[in-house]
């Protein structure tokens, strides 16, 4: 837990410094010395760099304290590493499946991500499985695309 | 004629056979459609399904988006507690108690006091607005940007007596949502901000796009480490356990009444709205509370405040809507449109020159949340059944829904690569135990925020003596200070002692090896 703190305390900082530099091209005073347009950024930018320094500064202070908040005997159950390969798999799948959209269309893509799913990371390669791939993304489409009329895109397998 | 026999009157208009079929359709449609991410936001529902209402006679029409207003309402407090996803801005708060209680296998009388609550002060909200109306609506008027700049930062300093166990990691959280919410084009200056050139981003970062990463998917994965083949959550057994006790309902008394006050009141400021209307319900009520540790771990009360202030903002929004022209509120917006479009105009004198519209309108209000609980109580075992569906069946659709509702905003391929960041950033939070729920408030209050300061300051030629020097923001921010001092002295006190570790991270629901159940910890 320390070292995920200090960890996270140095990102903070880092993209705290870093949406600083981004905004210092921005106006902290405008004309008349009213608040521009970097006036809240550079704030909440050094603010962000502040509390990451000091959640690392926290961190190291206390790693070699006993935890404090730890509670002998506490019987806490945490994912297992299969559970996170699981969701760092889904995540996976999900970021490189759903651009797909743009390029195959709406429906052959969901289909492809629940196939992924529902096969490739649950394992559950039985009718019942092909049929949600198949019906979750055609049932969606059907309700945006025609009951709502949001349009959806159809790539070149779907007509127009 | 006096108000009360007026809105006798009123209730007599609404109370057609046909009045009450429309104002039944339009819950329904309302919660169906509410249920759908992309479409969550009652605005959203109204806005999609307003050409329905313009076919109909402008008081059926009327009282039709009243019931729509109700049902979508209703929906977002269903996502909310049962799966721990906001479809809109002000069920964000039901996240921490509600869906604790869902997870305890309390999701009906979680619902249930949603529902009876949200009537309650539904019912005190349109006796207020019905008798109160003008004096409110003079309160209203001296609202300038320094009192509103002061309701935000009241708003945003409550985030202080939620962030949970670590409260450094509560403000980064609440940092971060406030940088994110500059994103885009300054309205003061038409300067670009965090842009990087991307037109995508001159409008700044899409609240649905964000709330579906950081809650939908984020969740999912979440669950998806812990889940294996079962149901998400303990089904209730036993219609006993579907509905709010008794004991429920004697506790919750006194967090209805502060929340239909608290509701009506922050409704009634122009811009107010029903999210920081339930925020400060909520956190008020955690900091009266004899129990206060109970908070964010399922508590009821944390249900019942925030709820009654969703509804009695709806009464509260209407008193600048009618009597000045102000919408108060993203759906009274709507609602505004609607009106001009049947050819009303708001205003001081709407009530004696259209005194046949408005008194059914108000009506219409009661009868839309009357029409709610009648149709969405019996349906609360329906939707608690909804949590039978094994996981690996839930999951897949709520990914699919989530692309399809990221999508659906602006029609945009960006909104999915965003909600792609932002689903990776909600995971990376729940891991290192950051609340999300803080960045959520931060985005949603942060432009009003900023937009009232810049406003105030600049009327005061930079003198920040002007929030003290107005009474009402002078108020504002000491009763800020107040509860932020009661914040620190709860979370010091050997009563108020925070929860243990991993209050964060949720607790397994289903356990790959028997292991004795904790009760569960904040989102």
């Amino acid at each position: 837990m320390r070292r995920l703190d200090l960890l996270t305390g140095l990102v903070t900082t880092v993209v705290g410094a870093l949406a600083f530099w981004d905004a210092n091209g921005l106006a902290m005073f405008g004309d008349s010395h009213v608040p521009g347009p970097g006036f809240f950024p550079k704030i909440l930018s050094g603010l962000l760099t502040a509390l990451g320094l000091t959640l690392a500064g926290m961190a190291l202070r206390e790693r070699d304290e006993p935890a404090a908040d730890d509670e002998a005997g506490t019987d806490e159950a945490g994912p297992t590493r299969g559970g996170r390969v699981r969701a760092f798999a889904v995540l996976v799948a999900f970021g490189v499946i759903a651009p797909l959209v743009a390029v195959v269309g709406y429906v052959p893509a969901m289909v492809l991500l629940v196939l992924v799913v529902l096969y490739g990371i649950e394992r559950r390669r039985d009718f019942r499985s092909f049929v949600a791939a198949l019906l979750i993304p055609v049932a969606t489409y059907m309700l945006f695309a025609h009951a709502f009329s949001i349009p959806l895109p159809n790539g070149p397998l779907l007509p127009a | 004629m006096n108000a009360l026999e007026n809105l006798i009157e009123g209730l007599g208009s609404a109370l057609t056979p046909q009045n009450l079929m429309w104002v039944l359709i339009g819950v329904t449609l309302g919660t169906v459609v509410g249920i759908l991410p992309g479409l969550g936001n009652p605005a959203a529902v109204l806005a999609v399904l307003l050409p329905l209402t313009l076919k109909l006679p402008p008081t059926t029409g009327l009282i039709m988006m009243a019931g729509l207003y109700h049902g979508a309402k209703f929906a977002g407090s269903t996502t909310a507690i049962l799966l721990n996803i906001p479809t809109e801005t002000s069920s964000v708060v039901l996240c921490y108690d509600g869906h604790q209680l869902a997870r305890q296998g309390r999701a009906g009388p979680a619902m249930g006091m949603s529902a009876i609550s949200g009537f309650i002060a539904s019912t005190l909200g349109v006796i207020a607005l019905t008798f109160l109306a003008p004096i409110i609506a003079k309160f209203a008027v001296a609202f300038g940007p320094p009192e509103f700049a002061a309701l935000m930062v009241f708003g945003l300093l409550l985030v202080i007596t939620v962030t949970g166990k670590s409260p450094i990691k509560g403000f980064i959280s609440m940092t971060v949502g406030l940088l994110l919410s500059t994103v885009g084009v300054d309205l003061f200056s038409g300067t670009q901000r965090f842009t990087f050139g991307n037109i995508n981003l001159f409008d700044g970062v899409e609240f649905l796009v964000l709330t579906l990463g950081m809650f939908a998917v984020a969740e999912v994965l979440v669950n998806v480490e812990q889940v294996r083949g079962k149901s998400l959550l303990t089904i209730p057994k036993g219609i006993r356990n579907l509905l709010p006790t008794m004991q429920d309902l004697k506790e919750c008394r006194g967090a209805i009444a502060q929340g239909s006050i608290t509701g009506f009141l922050v409704g009634s400021v122009p811009g107010g709205g029903s999210t920081i209307a339930s925020f400060v319900a909520y956190t008020l009520q955690k900091n009266m509370s004899r129990r206060p540790e109970k908070f964010g771990k399922g508590a009821m009360e944390g249900v019942a405040a925030p709820e009654a202030a969703n509804n009695s903002e709806v009464g509260g929004a209407m008193v600048p809507l009618l009597s000045l022209g102000l919408p108060g509120s993203a759906s009274t917006s709507v609602m505004l449109a609607a009106l001009l479009l049947f050819g009303i105009q708001p205003g001081p004198r709407l009530f004696e020159t259209n005194p046949e519209i408005v008194w059914p309108v108000i009506a219409s209000l009661y009868l839309g949340n009357f029409a709610l609980i009648v149709l969405n109580l019996p349906m609360i075992p329906i939707w608690v059944r909804l949590l039978k569906i094994p996981y690996w069946v839930l999951y897949p659709c709520i990914l699919v829904l989530s692309v399809v509702g990221a999508y659906s905003v602006r029609g945009s391929m960006f909104d999915i690569y965003m909600l792609i960041f932002f689903s990776a950033l909600g995971y990376g939070f729940r891991k290192l135990s950051i609340p999300p729920t803080p960045l959520l408030m931060a985005f949603v209050l942060g432009p009003q925020a900023e937009n009232a300061i810049r406003q105030s300051l600049i009327l005061s030629d930079n003198d920040l003596l002007i929030f003290v020097e107005r009474p009402i923001s002078a108020i504002v921010l000491g009763l800020a200070a107040i509860v932020v001092v009661l914040a620190i002295y709860t979370r010091r006190k050997p009563g108020g002692r925070m929860p243990t570790k991993s209050d964060i991270d949720p607790e397994p629901l289903l356990p790959t090896e028997p292991q004795p159940r904790k009760v569960n910890t904040q989102p």
